[in-house]
Order: structure tokens, then C-alpha cells, then sequence
């Protein structure tokens, strides 16, 4: 009982990390491939120099 | 789809997950601060020199590169201590921070008001400011740091007049009593009325100078007041203090 009790606990916590602040989580992870398209490709461009 | 895939692998995975983070912590970390202003700045600098670029205007092009140098020596200095909390935060190992959930959040309104209570019964002077948004750091800093659960009994046993924490007053920060025996900005708008003493005055300059809502409870009239940017209302019963509370913290959570 405790076992599950702890496990629900835990499901419920990680759906509150998820939902959390669910639009700058978006946001960021848009920026973050942005940026790592961005500099990929000028690291490619670079090499082809 | 054969590019996508070309890129997917566990490396590029890896670089942008922790540029998420990266990016994530610092969107957190500005949230709180009057730096997102200086953010929403820089971005309107960068958009117009962008526009400049494209558009050809290359002297203008030029001016704006060695500006940037420049913005970006004064956005050290003057967001030096927003950084530094920052570089705490992150060495704490809160990457993720979770802020307390609607029901804690109503739980620690309940603790500040049947505090708040007890203390006007038995005319107890107390002064407990409530963090919003923006970071109450200084203030924090100029008292002595506690950061324990909130209740109800703790807030009476600071503000108790005998106890060596009495003086100044604390910072609540969700469901945390951050701080006690901090010194508060008075005010010195010359509208209030003057028969308000130092923990009045105070209370409304700390609302004055943040959007943290301060809950005054008069030692010599045993009433209850709360300042919120810059204006008190005074002679709150508990009730009217929980609805107001309720309306101002719960709304944001």
C-alpha cells in the first residue's frame, strides 16, 4: 500500500513538472533548436571554407 | 524526413537538451527580476539592428555592433547581483524549480491570517511581506535568513515582543518563511497620515518599491492593514484579510 501510495505520489509530482510553466518550456526548447540549427550551420559552413 | 533523421542522433539530442535547460534557467531565473525589462531592451535592439542589416543601412549597422559591447558590459554591472542569485540558484540544483501548488499556496494565506489574528487579539506588533513576482533579495539579505515551512505558531513566536527576532519583519516567499528581522524600505510618501508609526511606513515603502503584498498588524491598536503598491488599507478583519490574499496570491498561481 505504501509502495503505491509513493508511486502516485510520484506520477502526480512529474505530471506537475510537466505542466508547469508549460509555455517557457515550449518557448525555450523552440529557442534551443533554433540556436542549435543556427550554429550548426555555421559550423558546417565553416568547415566547407 | 531523411534530413531530420540524418540529424537525430544521441549527440544533437544531448546538445539541445541541455541548451533547453540552459535557455529555461535563464527565462526562470529573469522572470522574477526587473532584468526582464533590460531583456525585452536588448531584444528591441537586436530586432532593429537586424531590420537595419537587412534594409542595408550599413552606418547605422556599424553603430549598433560597438553599442552592443557596450550594452552588454552594462547589463553585467548593473544585473551583478541578479546574476550572482542566479549562479546560487543553479548551484543549489534546482534546474527545474517547482513553485508550490493552488491548495499550499491557500494553506499559507490561512497560517499568515489566523497569525495575523492572534497577534491583533493580543496586540502583538507584526509586519509580514509576501513575495509576487518580483525577488525581495535585498531585503532578504539585511535580515536573517530561516527559510522554514510557514505556520501560523512560528510567525507568533517571531513576532512575539520578548524574542530576539521580533524587530523588522519577515519575507514569505509560497510556502516558505524565508527571512526574518529584515529591514524594510520606509516610505516617504508625505499623503499618509501621520499618526502612522515606523512599521506602517515601512510596510507601505516595501509595497511602494516591489509588488510584494505586506500584512502591518498594529501593536498600539491590535489592527490589521495591508499595503499593496504604495496604498493601505487599514482596519482589515482576518476575513477580509483572507479574501484579499486569496484574490492576490491565488490568481497568479
Amino acid at each position: 500500500m505504501k509502495v503505491l501510495k509513493r508511486l502516485l505520489l510520484k506520477r502526480i509530482n512529474l505530471k506537475a513538472i510537466a505542466t508547469h510553466n508549460v509555455w517557457l518550456k515550449i518557448i525555450s526548447l523552440l529557442i534551443a533548436i533554433v540556436v542549435w540549427i543556427y550554429v550548426s550551420g555555421e559550423i558546417t559552413k565553416g568547415v566547407r571554407i | 524526413m531523411e534530413l531530420i533523421l540524418r540529424f537525430l542522433n544521441w549527440k544533437t539530442v544531448s546538445e539541445i537538451i541541455i541548451l533547453w535547460a540552459v535557455i529555461y534557467q535563464i527565462f526562470l531565473f529573469l522572470q522574477g527580476t526587473k532584468a526582464v525589462y533590460l531583456l525585452r531592451g536588448i531584444i528591441i535592439l537586436l530586432i532593429s539592428f537586424l531590420v537595419f542589416q537587412k534594409l542595408g543601412l550599413f552606418v547605422l549597422s556599424w553603430l549598433f555592433t560597438k553599442l552592443f559591447a557596450f550594452v552588454v558590459i552594462l547589463m553585467l554591472i548593473t544585473l551583478q547581483p541578479e546574476l550572482r542569485e542566479g549562479l546560487i540558484r543553479l548551484g543549489r540544483g534546482h534546474i527545474f524549480y517547482m513553485e508550490p501548488k493552488k491548495e499550499e499556496i491557500e494553506n499559507a494565506i490561512r497560517e499568515i491570517v489566523a497569525a495575523a489574528g492572534a497577534m491583533a487579539r493580543k496586540r502583538i506588533g507584526a509586519l509580514i511581506a509576501v513575495r509576487r513576482e518580483l525577488s525581495l533579495k535585498n531585503v532578504i539579505e539585511s535580515g536573517v535568513t530561516l527559510q522554514a515551512d510557514l505556520s501560523g505558531e512560528l510567525l507568533q513566536n517571531i513576532f512575539y515582543p520578548s524574542a530576539p527576532l521580533h524587530d523588522g519583519g519577515v519575507v514569505v516567499e509560497g510556502t516558505r518563511l524565508v527571512a526574518a528581522a529584515c529591514l524594510f524600505p520606509l516610505s516617504e510618501n508625505p499623503q499618509l497620515e501621520r499618526t502612522l508609526g515606523m512599521r506602517h511606513r515601512a510596510g507601505v515603502g516595501l509595497s511602494e518599491n516591489s509588488d510584494a503584498l505586506v500584512v502591518i498588524v498594529s501593536e498600539e491598536t491590535g489592527s490589521i492593514s495591508l499595503a499593496i503598491n504604495g496604498q493601505l488599507t487599514r482596519n482589515l478583519s482576518p476575513n477580509d484579510l483572507l479574501t484579499i490574499l486569496k484574490g492576490q496570491l491565488t490568481k497568479t498561481v
